[in-house]
């Protein structure tokens, strides 16, 4: 099993290698620094899904799980 | 009769005082409220040396602040300009220099770009500002020449309006070619002849909650909001976090209970494919409608299938001809995925013609450029003869039509039973998740970085979500490492989110055709076999 900082490592390569984002900080606001909008969020799901195995159930969704790499990977961890 | 878009606000603050006019979130505003602090906001514009016809440009959220704003700015005669204020600096800097508004209005959202903006701008250009509320006239200081709070000590009675319904009433600047964003100037009389039709076609009335979705820079948003305020209804904010998760836009346009949602085609296949509309989801709705760019059929069948009690319509027009100059309420769910959805028939006091490169009318069924004249023929682009002069023809011995007519780079045909139907462009404009692109606007900004020694940008169909994908072709020049992820960082500084590439390919040198140009049908098949990186 992953630990949490080792997830957050690889989502940060996902932002980079698959969709050419570069975040400059691990601690960064990913939603008030615009580096998630609307237009990379729904290929951001995608890739944690074909990534993690997992299926996003859209109803349990919550604005927060993206705030940061490590709350991103903690939706992972819980996810998959 | 309505002669200026401003009354609107005004007859509807007569007849329905404590109708709630705009919700967002905790916030409403009546009817009432909306006419007082615009009324008390264009006399301190005009307090603060603002004339007929100078610029004020908004750098803020479209929030309920936002629409008072703009009321306050068409009451005191004056012209808005709303600002993207996702763009960076250097972009929003280049439209500040072309419209050199003699005001800015702020709020906290846009006040960080504003003073971004205006460290670049020598001191003979720097604007006067004024916030719309104290968190961001805090940031801005002493610049401040208005505050919000400055509203209750000024009178609350409507300055008397000089503009006629042919003024001026907003710029909205749209991607340009050589890099530099254009301004299309667009009267009153442009909007209010289209928010007229559509209120009747669409049949919005006082009950009706509409939704308030696309940003103010694009021309949809100019429907929205007065489409809902001339019919007396209840416009709702769609907020900015609904945009990114599927499931918080479906809650809000239940709970909002929308009975018309003006969406656009990026935002509809979204939800489509995350299927997080249930059958006859949405009871409350009955209209909804897109513009921007084609929806891809197989998305309209499966809304069509969900929302069997809903009405969908296409509206289809550039933003030089003013919100739409097409429509075509789908009258049953198409059967074949392949069957195109067409543009459909002219909007009241509209003309669409097709014309062979003589510009003579072409026989129904060929296919030729599509030119639009009618109401909704903006004024020009603002102080641009050249580019004015060459998409706004005037009838001439070569042009056999009466009027003016607008040249839209859009390529269509008329079908036998009279619908017109889009083909595509004619030019390097791409749709791009609903924006419109000039794909020279981003080379500019690629060569402008410093990495590269050569690239191309095109457009490829992807037939999903994003519509079409920007594809950067590029040679490595410069110092330090070049890869996609840099190149991206620092075009990221000239360019909106939107306009960034998303499939990138790297050479040596760029494909050639023979006569020694850059071969972008050869980088267009290459990107189209997925062999990028």
């Amino acid at each position: 099993m992953l630990t949490n900082t080792d997830l957050t490592k690889q989502i940060r390569l996902i932002f980079s290698a698959q969709m050419s984002i570069e975040i400059p900080d691990e601690d960064i606001d990913l939603l008030d620094s615009g580096l998630i909008d609307s237009l990379t969020m729904v290929d951001l799901l995608a890739h944690l899904e074909s990534s993690y195995g997992f299926t996003v159930v859209m109803e349990d969704l919550d604005i927060e799980f993206f705030r940061s790499l490590k709350s991103i990977a903690d939706y992972v961890q819980r996810s998959s | 009769m309505t002669q200026l878009i401003n009354h609107y606000a005004t007859h509807q603050a007569s007849v329905r005082p404590d109708d709630i006019a705009i919700v967002s979130g905790n916030q409403k505003l009546t009817y009432a409220e909306l006419e007082d602090q615009s009324n008390r906001l264009a006399n301190l514009i005009i307090r603060a040396g603002c004339e007929q016809g100078d610029r004020i440009c908004l750098f803020m959220d479209k929030m309920p602040a936002a629409i008072v704003a703009m009321h306050g700015i068409m009451k005191a005669d004056c012209v808005y300009v709303p600002i993207d204020i996702t763009s960076p600096p250097p972009r929003v800097q280049r439209i500040v220099e072309s419209c050199r508004p003699r005001l800015v209005l702020i709020d906290q959202a846009g006040s960080k770009l504003l003073h971004a903006v205006l460290q670049q701008l020598p001191e003979t250009q720097q604007p006067m500002i004024g916030s719309m509320e104290l968190a961001s006239a805090n940031e801005v200081g002493s610049q401040c020449v208005l505050v919000a709070n400055d509203l209750q000590d000024v009178s609350a009675t409507a300055p008397v309006c000089k503009n006629s319904p042919s003024d001026p009433a907003h710029i909205l600047f749209t991607s340009g070619s050589t890099g530099i964003p254009k301004g299309v100037v667009l009267s009153h009389q442009n909007v209010t002849h289209f928010v007229d039709w559509g209120r009747e076609y669409f049949g919005i009335g006082s009950d009706d909650k509409v939704s308030g979705h696309p940003p103010l820079h694009f021309d949809l948003s100019t429907f929205d909001i007065y489409g809902s305020i001339s019919a007396g209804a209840e416009l709702h904010m769609v907020p900015a976090m609904a945009n990114l998760l599927p499931n918080l836009l479906v809650k809000f346009i239940r709970e909002s209970e929308l009975t018309q949602w003006f969406s656009v085609p990026s935002a509809l296949t979204m939800l489509a494919r995350s299927d997080s509309v249930a059958a006859n989801d949405f009871p409350s709705l009955r209209r909804l409608l897109w513009c921007g760019e084609v929806l891809p059929t197989p998305t309209l069948i499966h809304w069509m299938n969900r929302l069997p009690h809903v009405q969908f319509t296409n509206l289809y027009g550039p933003t030089e001809t003013t919100i739409a100059s097409s429509y075509y309420t789908v009258p049953a769910c198409p059967e074949d995925v392949q069957q195109q959805i067409p543009i459909g028939q002219p909007c009241e006091g509209e003309q669409l013609f097709v014309l062979d490169d003589q510009l003579r009318v072409v026989e129904q069924g060929e296919q030729g450029d599509l030119y639009i004249s009618g109401e909704g023929l903006s004024l020009e682009y603002w102080e641009d003869p050249v580019k004015s002069k060459a998409v706004f023809l005037k009838p001439s011995e070569k042009l056999a039509l009466p009027q003016k007519i607008y040249k839209t780079g859009d390529l269509a045909y008329q079908g036998k039973d009279g619908l017109f139907n889009f083909l595509g462009r004619n030019d390097s404009q791409i749709k791009s998740r609903g924006y419109r692109i000039e794909l020279g606007e981003i080379e500019t900004a690629m060569n402008a970085i410093g990495m590269l020694k050569d690239c191309a940008v095109v457009g490829v169909s992807t037939g999903g979500f994003e519509g079409t994908a920007i594809c950067c072709a590029f040679v490595p020049g410069g110092q330090g490492e070049v890869t996609p992820q840099t190149i991206r960082s620092n075009a990221a500084k000239l360019l909106p989110s939107y306009m960034l590439p998303a499939r990138w390919l790297t050479f040596d040198n760029l494909p050639k055709t023979g006569n020694g140009k850059t071969d972008r049908k050869k980088l267009r098949e290459l990107f189209d076999s997925e062999v990028t990186i």
